[in-house]
């Protein structure tokens, strides 16, 4: 009775395993995925993994199809229409989301995440007001351009989508990184700010600064303040809440040929970061206390 | 005395290697009867026949015959047969019997069939002694006798097999060993009731675990190997006409080590000791593992090495599980051919199966080359082990969690692991846990487990004695 009963029960469980069996052949790898609205209808653009010619894993060969629907559900599934094999976006790396979209266009795409099947929330969101098919198009891999830009250059720092959801839904606004395509290039603009899903403005590059100084997310930069150059080789950024107020620490490294530059980098600090907090209402509890080291070096 | 010489010509039947040579000494006629085959002619010559021809010629009368030849022959194991049933046994064991009037001495001129001790064929010594364990057990028992020159070295001896009347010797230490363990390993080997032993694989089937796929008795070739266990608390079993000993109680950490540990410094044994356990992990678990994540779980891997996976699939048209079956049959039968070839063609036919067939394999689209990879290193892995039963464990359970990983993903394989645990948890052989000193956990015990490290007090396993300390006390 017992082996009966084994026998029976032991297939039953394995069994059930296979309505998730996916030959690696039958995927079409996503890895990035563009949503525009025209004429009332979603555009979804997404960019393919071209597995017959993968070269390196800096740059491989991609497939572009494009679908249309009245809602992101009906435009995913017309992509199947072109599509010889199924959608799988578990790697999907970036999720590009145009200007033609309104705020309520914003809340379905984030209801149509977080209901899809092998979504892991981990590729990161950026914004653009350009064509997103000629972007998807370009050689250019955009998690590369916004993950290098964020360590050579940071500007903007990588927005993952758990995080966009995260700050959302608990602070109603958020900093995109934004790119556009100009002359057959993208380019990394800085960030746009998004209050309840409603696109506000693009930040100006005084205001980018501000906001990767307050959430810790400058690695290196050269800075201009003045027509002088400063060369901050590593800023860090404490947040202290105490009661009601926070007490944000900024310490700095930075290399300069001006004299008594320290000072006048504190106050230029200072500045850009109480309009920053006052425009945006941004942390504006916070008091604002900044320590500042760094070295002069010779031309 | 006739009536005695027909009984015996009548139990040996037809066999025509025994010879039956009549002697006239002192005008008295004696009989001696051996087996050409299985005696030694010239033991007879020097311890038979010329003292037989020496006193003889000495021309001294002789009252009792009988007496004189068994006080005067110049072989230490003489003895004068009680029983009819004895000169059978005898006469099958190398004795060569002489018949005086109805009574019977046997002398024992056993010819030297085995080979001698030789190097292990199959345990190799990188830095240890190479002496191993050849098919006479005598020369066998010697050897441990010789290495562990103790009182308490106690060596007892039982017949087993019907027709095969097979010697087997059971080997421990009186003041280490547990008496109940020796008196539970005495009583299986005595009731043991099968015709014949031909090697100690055949005791081992009585004495193991039957319902384990793990091994719970170990076999060695190596010596050291088997007077190392003695010295632990272990008992060493010899059977006669096989060169493998059995030690038992063992551990499943006991096959993660290796004689040649003992002999190297610590720092390093430590290291190989992990790589040990990484190939046991890797030999289970690396084909399952592949199989999920091609299958189940894409994303448990990076993008570029789903994309680089996909793109060596593409034209396979089996599914992940039949690719990795075929791949590990075909290994398994390379393997099996090459252990079974001459020396003379195994190695064109490894060289065949290896190159070619992996080679004209990918070519032709069959498999993959990377899951020619994972099969190979999971086979590679699975054969740092000496233990022949442990490596085909570790076969079944890499089928099973292949299975597993298949149907269930890597939510199966965690499922198998747990089974696995489970299983190797529940094997108390001779009231041992097989995991110890893991489960149960004993921390003073962990110095010789997986890490080598050095106490100046070294400590027997207390689960196998209670005399712990070694060395002087």
């Amino acid at each position: 009775m017992k082996k009966i009963i084994l026998s029976v029960l032991i297939p039953f469980f394995i069994l059930t395993g296979c309505s998730n069996y996916t030959e690696l052949n039958n995927l079409s790898i996503v890895n990035e995925i563009g949503i525009e609205k025209r004429n009332n209808l979603y555009h979804v653009t997404i960019s393919v993994v071209d597995t017959n010619n993968y070269e390196n894993d800096d740059f491989y060969n991609k497939y572009i199809y494009e679908a249309e629907g009245i809602n992101l559900t009906e435009a995913f599934n017309n992509l199947y229409l072109y599509l010889d094999k199924e959608i799988y976006i578990s790697h999907l790396e970036t999720l590009l989301l145009s200007n033609t979209l309104n705020h309520t266009d914003l809340d379905h795409i984030n209801e149509y995440f977080n209901n899809v099947k092998n979504n892991r929330n981990s590729f990161i969101v950026v914004y653009t007001d350009s064509n997103i098919k000629e972007i998807l198009s370009s050689k250019t891999n955009i998690n590369s351009l916004i993950e290098t830009n964020s360590q050579n250059y940071s500007l903007v720092y990588p927005l993952t989508y758990e995080n966009y959801l995260k700050i959302l839904y608990q602070k109603k606004y958020s900093f995109i990184p934004t790119i556009r395509y100009t002359d057959k290039k993208i380019t990394v603009v800085g960030y746009s700010y998004f209050y309840k899903n409603k696109h506000i403005n693009l930040l100006s590059q005084e205001e980018n600064f501000s906001y990767n100084i307050i959430n810790n997310h400058i690695n290196t930069m050269n800075l201009s303040i003045h027509k002088n150059d400063y060369f901050i080789s590593s800023l860090d950024t404490n947040l202290q809440i105490n009661n009601d107020t926070t007490n944000i620490h900024i310490t700095s490294y930075i290399y300069s040929e001006e004299k008594n530059y320290i000072d006048k980098y504190n106050i230029y600090i200072k500045n850009i970061i109480d309009h920053f907090i006052n425009k945006y209402s941004y942390y504006s509890q916070y008091k604002i206390h900044i320590y500042s080291k760094g070295e002069n070096y010779e031309k | 005395m006739e009536k005695l010489l027909t009984k015996i010509k009548k139990d040996i039947g037809l066999s025509t290697d025994f010879i039956f040579k009549e002697l006239i000494f002192f005008d008295k006629k004696i009989t001696l009867i051996y087996s050409e085959l299985i005696c030694s002619t010239d033991l007879m010559n020097d311890f038979i026949l010329k003292p037989i021809i020496q006193i003889e010629n000495e021309q001294i009368l002789i009252p009792d015959i009988y007496e004189k030849l068994y006080n005067i022959l110049p072989d230490n194991n003489v003895k004068k047969i009680e029983k009819y049933q004895e000169i059978i046994d005898d006469l099958y064991n190398g004795y060569c019997l002489i018949i005086i009037d109805e009574k019977a001495l046997a002398i024992e001129v056993r010819e030297s069939l085995s080979r001698g001790v030789s190097e292990p064929t199959n345990e190799p010594a990188l830095q240890g002694p190479k002496d191993g364990f050849c098919e006479n057990v005598n020369t066998n028992l010697g050897i441990l006798r010789k290495r562990i020159k103790s009182n308490h070295l106690y060596i007892e001896t039982q017949e087993v097999g019907s027709s095969s009347k097979t010697k087997v010797g059971i080997v421990y230490m009186n003041n280490i060993c547990e008496k109940k363990l020796v008196d539970e390993v005495k009583k299986k080997i005595k009731n043991v009731n099968i015709d014949g032993i031909i090697d100690s694989g055949y005791i081992k089937r009585y004495l193991g675990d039957k319902n384990s796929f793990f091994p719970t008795i170990m076999s060695t070739e190596r010596c050291d190997n088997a007077a190392m266990a003695v010295l632990e608390g272990k008992i060493v079993i010899l059977v006669d006409n096989s060169c493998y000993a059995l030690i038992l109680p063992t551990f499943l950490i006991d096959y993660f080590h290796n004689p040649d540990d003992y002999y190297q410094k610590y720092l390093n044994v430590s290291f190989i000791r992990i790589i040990r356990i990484f190939a046991f992990i890797i030999s289970i678990f690396l084909p399952a593992y592949y199989i999920a994540v091609t299958t189940i779980n894409h994303d448990a891997i990076p993008v570029s090495m789903l994309i680089n996976f996909t793109t060596q699939r593409l034209t396979v048209p089996f599914p992940a599980l039949i690719e990795a079956l075929l791949m590990s049959i075909a290994f398994e039968i390379l393997r099996e051919s090459d252990m079974r070839m001459s020396n003379n063609v195994g190695t064109a036919v490894s060289v065949l199966g290896g190159l070619v067939l992996g080679d004209a394999a990918v070519s032709a689209g069959i498999v993959s080359p990377i899951m020619i990879i994972v099969i190979a290193i999971s086979a590679i892995s699975g054969l740092v082990f000496t233990s022949v039963e442990l490596t085909s464990a570790i076969r079944w359970w890499r089928y099973i969690f292949m299975f597993l990983g298949a149907f269930l993903g890597i939510y199966g394989i965690f499922l198998g692991m747990l089974f696995l645990i489970i299983s190797l948890a529940k094997i108390n052989h001779y009231g041992k846990p097989y995991l110890y000193p893991f489960a149960p956990f004993y921390k003073k015990d962990l110095d010789d487990a997986i890490l080598f490290i050095h106490k100046k007090e070294k400590r027997r396993n207390k689960y196998l004695t209670k005399n712990i300390i070694r060395g002087k006390q």
